[in-house]
């Protein structure tokens, strides 16, 4: 994808090189390697920064090439995790040739496209406050290499498990070490061996090591399950947690989970939940957001939506937005990232309604700063929903050209309005939401939404009832649900980039008017 | 390969091989870097001549909220103003432009050294290089 668009690139334009240095005990036959120039000899002394391949082990990673330095072949230069796309090369654009300057526009346009995705694995560095990490390269190296050494191997792990390699010779240090793989884990800056793992006889590493643990929790090994059901999943339901929970907690998860080999955890892959996939089965370019080659006819009716409703240049100035629906107040903090929503209404008596007042919801991490309702057992109301509406009803019609928006031109409705197939993306985002606009086909303006929670589930058609001017934008007003039960939701007060009240991100009280 | 190639010749293959930017989507793009070098000002320049939107943002006074609507953040952060830094005094306060891990969202190109800085101030794989 990334040599081939937008810009393409002629991956056979290659000039043969003599085997570099650092290469040639991996191609000890070969005396040229042919290699895609990106630069004339125009470049900086420093070419750039590659990092260990054996490194970047996880669903979120995806490596695109490597590229000559001082170091080996299967060092990458180029390579994803998550939102982050690593482009090694050092020049500067006039440094680069047309093949670099290609390839660097096409690095930008690939990774819009990872609106959702984000790193998943963490490996502490050599510059951490408290020291580096555990290396699973230097383990890998020690335990596979001629050049290992048996007293390296051995300060590698934390004690008592370094005294016992240390009295080992190579061969024998090595064998303990692969005979207890599936119990390693990691104890500050070092390896060690878990012994509930090594007790209870599990590999750590085997996808359905969790579901297995929380079955655990019902017999005599209850509490070395707990223990480690506790250490090998930090993000977890946590410690006080009744193993019906467990189970309960995994049986939405665990296909979504992935093993951290550097930290030697499990994490939830947020992409593969949220999208309600196998982690497992979702690598590289298949973790994007969007089309991969945006449809025209579909392009054009959106780029006429968006414009209607005020542009993509004016959406972008949106910094702050407020309004009112229903009893309900929120804000949009778009700069900082944070949602609050404040709740006004009154519960009837009798009714057994959750009462709430304020619910404050940080959109760039995707989490609850504070949640309304509670305490346990009564529910608690988190922002998510209130955030998640005014994403797919208000801004939507200036979503849509997103670089993580999915676009279908479907045929005209039975009215001759035209038809879009719209899926968003990016954090906070139901990612398995189809919504279908009808579109005014002269003017671009909305005219209703139908909503589909899933594919194949039921819709709710919504018709829009007039527009409301928010600063340059011309936002839908109100929504009306035609269907047996009929339902409005209006949009009152909006304001465009108002004064943002001190304490929105965290004050549990009331800081945006009204009751 | 030949050299001596006729002058109208060599003006189409510049213009076969030249970007055409009409090709690139229309990203909203934030350059986050030393805005007042030379370099700086060469991908500020190439980009605006790329893209329809994009932002200058110097990096030594970055923070996120400046970034949060850009479709795209490019980062350019050189060793010697981060992981040089910071071995030097480990306990010393570190500026990160795009603060927290867990909250940065946009999709992002690292170039060069940028990666090895990042990866290292937000603990993830990528500094053995």
């Amino acid at each position: 994808m990334l040599f081939q668009s937008p810009q393409a690139i002629d991956v056979h334009r290659t000039v043969d090189v003599a085997t570099p240095a650092s290469w040639r005990a991996a191609l000890p036959d070969q005396e040229h390697v042919p290699v895609l120039r990106l630069c004339d000899g125009k470049g900086p002394p420093m070419p750039g920064w590659c990092a260990v391949g054996s490194d970047l082990q996880g669903p979120e990673f995806e490596v695109v090439c490597g590229g000559i330095n001082s170091k080996q072949p299967g060092y990458a230069a180029i390579w994803r995790q998550g939102n982050l796309l690593h482009f090694g090369f050092e020049p500067r654009p006039s440094e680069y040739n047309e093949t670099g300057r290609r390839l660097l526009l096409n690095a930008i346009a690939y990774i819009a496209r990872f609106a959702t995705d984000r790193p998943i694995v963490r490996a502490r560095s050599f510059v951490d406050p408290q020291g580096g990490g555990a290396s699973i390269y230097w383990l890998d190296f020690m335990l596979h290499s001629p050049k290992a050494d048996a007293a390296y191997l051995g300060g590698l792990f934390a004690v008592p498990w370094r005294e016992r390699l240390a009295s080992l010779d190579l061969a024998d240090a090595r064998a303990f070490v692969q005979e207890r793989l599936g119990a390693l884990c990691v104890d500050g800056g070092r390896f060690a061996f878990d012994d509930d793992a090594l007790q209870l006889g599990v590999d750590v590493r085997k996808p359905g090591v969790l579901g297995q643990l929380a079955e655990l929790l019902r017999g005599d090994s209850a509490d070395r399950a707990r223990a480690l059901l506790l250490r090998l999943v930090p993000d977890g339901p946590g410690a006080d947690t009744t193993p019906n929970n467990w189970r309960n907690w995994l049986h939405g998860r665990e296909p979504a989970m992935c093993f951290d080999v550097h930290s030697c955890v499990w994490r939830l892959d947020p992409l593969a939940y949220w999208r309600g996939e196998k982690s497992a089965d979702l690598s590289g370019p298949s973790r994007a957001d969007g089309d991969a080659q945006r449809d025209p006819v579909a392009a054009e009716l959106a780029a006429k939506i968006v414009a209607f409703h005020g542009g993509a240049r004016a959406f972008d100035d949106l910094q702050c937005f407020t309004c009112r629906f229903g009893d309900e107040r929120c804000l949009w903090d778009r700069r900082r990232g944070i949602f609050r929503v404040e709740n006004g209404g009154e519960i009837p008596a009798g009714n057994l309604a959750t009462p709430w007042q304020v619910a404050i919801f940080d959109t760039a991490a995707d989490a609850d700063l504070l949640r309304g309702g509670g305490p346990e057992p009564r529910p608690f109301v988190s922002g998510r929903g209130s955030f998640r509406e005014l994403q797919e009803r208000l801004f939507l019609p200036l979503l849509l050209l997103d670089p993580g928006t999915t676009l279908r031109r479907l045929p005209d409705d039975a009215e001759g309005h035209r038809q879009l197939e719209v899926h968003l993306a990016g954090r906070c985002t139901d990612l398995l939401e189809v919504h279908v606009l009808h579109v005014d086909a002269s003017s671009g303006a909305l005219l209703a939404i139908d909503e589909t929670p899933r594919a194949g589930g039921r819709t709710t058609p919504w018709t829009i009832d007039g527009t409301m001017r928010v600063g340059p934008l011309l936002l839908p007003r109100k929504f009306v649900r035609n269907t047996n039960k009929s339902y409005e939701i209006e949009y009152q007060d909006a304001q465009w980039n108002p004064p943002v009240p001190e304490g929105a991100d965290s004050k549990p009280e009331k800081l945006l008017g009204g009751a | 390969m030949s050299y001596h190639l006729p002058g109208a010749m060599f003006l189409l293959s510049l213009a076969v091989l030249a970007q055409d930017k009409t090709k690139n989507p229309a990203l909203h793009v934030a350059f986050v870097g030393d805005l007042q070098s030379e370099r700086g000002a060469d991908f500020v320049g190439f980009l605006r001549s790329q893209f329809p939107r994009v932002d200058g943002v110097e990096r030594s006074t970055c923070t996120p909220d400046q970034l949060r609507t850009a479709d795209v953040v490019v980062l350019d952060w050189p060793q010697d103003q981060g992981v040089m830094l910071w071995q030097q005094d480990g306990q010393k306060p570190r500026q990160q432009p795009l603060g927290e891990l867990s909250r940065w969202d946009r999709p992002t190109v690292l170039l060069g050294s940028a990666g090895l800085n990042l990866a290292a101030a937000w603990n993830l794989p990528g500094t053995n290089g």
